[in-house]
């Protein structure tokens, strides 16, 4: 016999779900808030807390009863707008301490795309004050989501996980100066004024780029990136008649259609006389067609792109990864006796079941294939 | 047979395959050759091969471009040359290291295989200083556009590499695109020039009828020059992209190459007395 299941993640991450997936099933801010409505209307559902980022999408729970997964699954699919069949190839569900292992790995950079990066662990942060301010989170998941915190810092400052390791900015810089050679010259121009796109364009500035561009919906917030290098801004309705000047350009935009089609960036590379042209897409949904990477002269890179270039060094951090994700489990396992012994009764009664024994020993390998690599975000909005 | 002018450039090619060597040995410390370290050893190699060569003009009392052997080591010796005065200007990464392989890998195959240095006659030219300018500028031409090619095959691993999205360190140490059809676009004119001189030098003396045999050379050099000069209007007017041109450098050059032998060949008549081996004689 096993625990019911008091503590549950159910979410999609890079590791199942493709990026054209990911893509389909992206939710914004408000969906992401609709979201955890809908679980909290749920009668067995406690507290939920929703980590939506362009690289998962995470259902936090903390349960009065146990709920089948199938149940969780459609109020998933409810709000997303696609069927629970469907979803199933891509969802994985972790429960109790492995839910926790999970939490853990995921604050830390462990399950990241571009493992050990540290963006996921500032917008769990936001993620979670933003549950807080609105009550969804409360005595049960606060402590454990700000124990992740923690374990994060010490992977952190205990191990050498970041280490060598490359941002999405220095990625981005390597890209840029194996296509242009000296960036000093070059032109770039921001699309959407995201975390991610700011980084990038810090990373550029710092290596002698001196024209940055930003174009954004908001063009207040496109001002005021620009004056921080020192750059213009360009409204944004008047963006695609300009393409054609930049030689580097950096799409981060919450829009949940594409912004610059194939045929569009064929034209424009004619204005540029064959002169090359690195995409930067770090969006979610991807706001430059895939198809224009085919386009001569043309260096189209997303997400996934970038997150391999990142990992390339992955095997050198391979026994640090190992350690880490070895301490967080325990770390987890910690949190989770802590919680189970908070009150026993009704986390399950039984103190040692099968299969979550609580002698001390670590708990059985999680369900979904946890790990490796995660990109940086680049949406407008916060992740 | 080691002659002393072979032992120089015996060593001199070892040396361009040791930067080879170091060059891939740093790489596999993911580290990149230094430039400096590269630019020294191919100077040095370049010091070896023109002792080479003069010694073996010595001999023949002539530009040694009597066999395929010497026509290939001037080749190479114009591509260390040219490599030695743009490489201070641009100091492009693994371009000494390129120039060192593709001198090598010729050079040692053109001192390795005894056919390509048969004696030939010394009055090579025929006293006649002008075919003698024709010669040189024309192989020089070759050395240009063996650098150039060179140049585009850099030119082709990083523009694929980036568009297939390989991140392996080693493409870091690439130079960019643009900085490689930077080079390229001086190159080509460059070689296009000393052509045209050669085919003017040439047509000059095919027009005196000094040197009948001279046609079928001066035809080689001619479709060369069309074909680079085609590339370099068509880059010009910007009707192809540099990963389009690069390819066809390369291929271009192979052709070059390859239309030495048959060029060298012409001039051997098999009904013709052997002629003496240039090391039995003296310096003229």
């Amino acid at each position: 016999m096993s625990l019911p299941k008091h503590l549950v993640v159910l979410g999609l991450s890079h590791h199942r779900t493709p990026l054209e997936a990911r893509e389909r099933l992206s939710l914004d801010d408000t969906a992401l808030g609709q979201l955890a409505e809908d679980f909290l209307t749920h009668p067995g559902v406690r507290e939920v807390f929703v980590l939506g980022t362009c690289n998962r999408l995470e259902v936090y729970l903390s349960l009065r009863r146990e709920i089948p997964t199938p149940e969780l699954l459609a109020l998933l699919a409810g709000r997303i707008g696609h069927p629970a069949s469907e979803l199933a190839a891509y969802t994985f569900v972790q429960a109790n301490s492995s839910m926790l292992a999970h939490l853990f790995s995921v604050a830390a950079g462990l399950d990241s795309q571009m493992v050990g990066e540290t963006e996921i662990l500032g917008q769990l942060k936001s993620a979670y004050e933003n549950a807080r301010a609105r009550e969804w989170v409360g005595p049960d998941l606060g402590p454990l989501v700000e124990r992740s915190f923690q374990a994060a810092k010490w992977a952190r400052t205990h191990t050498c996980i970041g280490s060598g390791q490359v941002t999405i900015g220095s990625v981005v810089v390597d890209l840029a100066q194996r296509i242009f050679g000296n960036l000093r010259r070059q032109r770039v121009l921001l699309l959407g004024g995201g975390d991610v796109a700011e980084r990038t364009a810090q990373a550029l500035h710092s290596r002698g780029v001196d024209e940055i561009t930003v174009s954004s919906r908001s063009f207040a917030r496109a001002e005021e990136l620009a004056h921080a290098y020192e750059g213009t801004a360009l409204p944004f309705e008047i963006f695609a008649t300009h393409l054609h000047h930049f030689d580097v350009i950096i799409s981060s935009t919450a829009a949940r259609h594409t912004l610059v089609g194939a045929h569009q960036v064929r034209q424009l590379m004619r204005l540029r006389k064959h002169n090359p042209l690195l995409f930067i897409d770090v969006a979610m949904p991807r706001d430059i067609d895939p198809a224009a990477g085919a386009v001569r002269q043309v260096f189209l890179y997303n997400l996934d792109d970038l997150a391999r270039t990142a990992n390339e060094n992955l095997e050198q951090r391979h026994e640090a990864i190992a350690s880490c994700q070895s301490e967080m489990q325990r770390r987890a396992w910690q949190a989770w006796l802590r919680f189970f012994r908070r009150d026993p009764v009704a986390h399950g009664a039984d103190p040692a079941p099968a299969g979550e024994g609580l002698s001390g020993t670590l708990p059985p390998g999680r369900e979904a294939a946890p790990t490796p690599a995660e990109p940086p975000s680049g949406r407008e909005r916060s992740r | 047979m080691l002659t002393p002018d072979r032992l120089f450039v015996w060593a001199a090619m070892l040396l361009c395959a040791a930067v080879v060597g170091l060059a891939a040995l740093q790489v596999l410390r993911k580290k990149p050759l230094p430039w400096a370290a590269s630019y020294t050893l191919v100077a040095l190699a370049f010091v070896l091969q023109t002792v080479g060569l003069y010694l073996r003009g010595l001999q023949i009392g002539a530009c040694p471009l009597g066999n395929p052997y010497e026509l290939i080591q001037f080749v190479l010796w114009s591509t260390l040359f040219l490599y030695l005065v743009i490489g201070p200007v641009f100091s492009l990464n693994f371009l000494g290291t390129v120039t060192s392989a593709f001198v090598s890998l010729f050079g040692i195959l053109s001192l390795l295989v005894p056919a390509w240095d048969r004696p030939h006659d010394r009055a090579l030219f025929g006293g006649e200083p002008l075919i003698e300018l024709h010669a040189a500028l024309s192989v020089f031409g070759y050395g240009i556009f063996g650098l150039l090619a060179a140049v585009s095959l850099l030119h082709w691993i990083q523009y694929n590499s980036l568009q297939r999205k390989k991140s392996s360190f080693l493409f870091s140490f690439l130079p960019s695109i643009v900085q490689l059809d930077n080079l390229v676009r001086r190159l080509l004119p460059a070689g296009l020039v000393v052509l045209t001189l050669a085919f003017g030098t040439g047509l000059l003396v095919w027009t005196r009828g000094d040197w009948a045999q001279l046609e079928g050379k001066l035809i080689a050099v001619f479709l060369l020059w069309v074909g680079y000069g085609a590339l370099w209007v068509l880059r010009l007017r910007r009707r192809i992209g540099p990963q389009v041109a690069s390819a066809a450098f390369v291929l271009l050059f192979v052709v070059a190459l390859a239309s030495l032998w048959p060029l060298d060949a012409s001039r051997w008549n098999p009904d013709d007395p052997p002629p003496r081996a240039p090391l039995e004689e003296g310096p003229p």
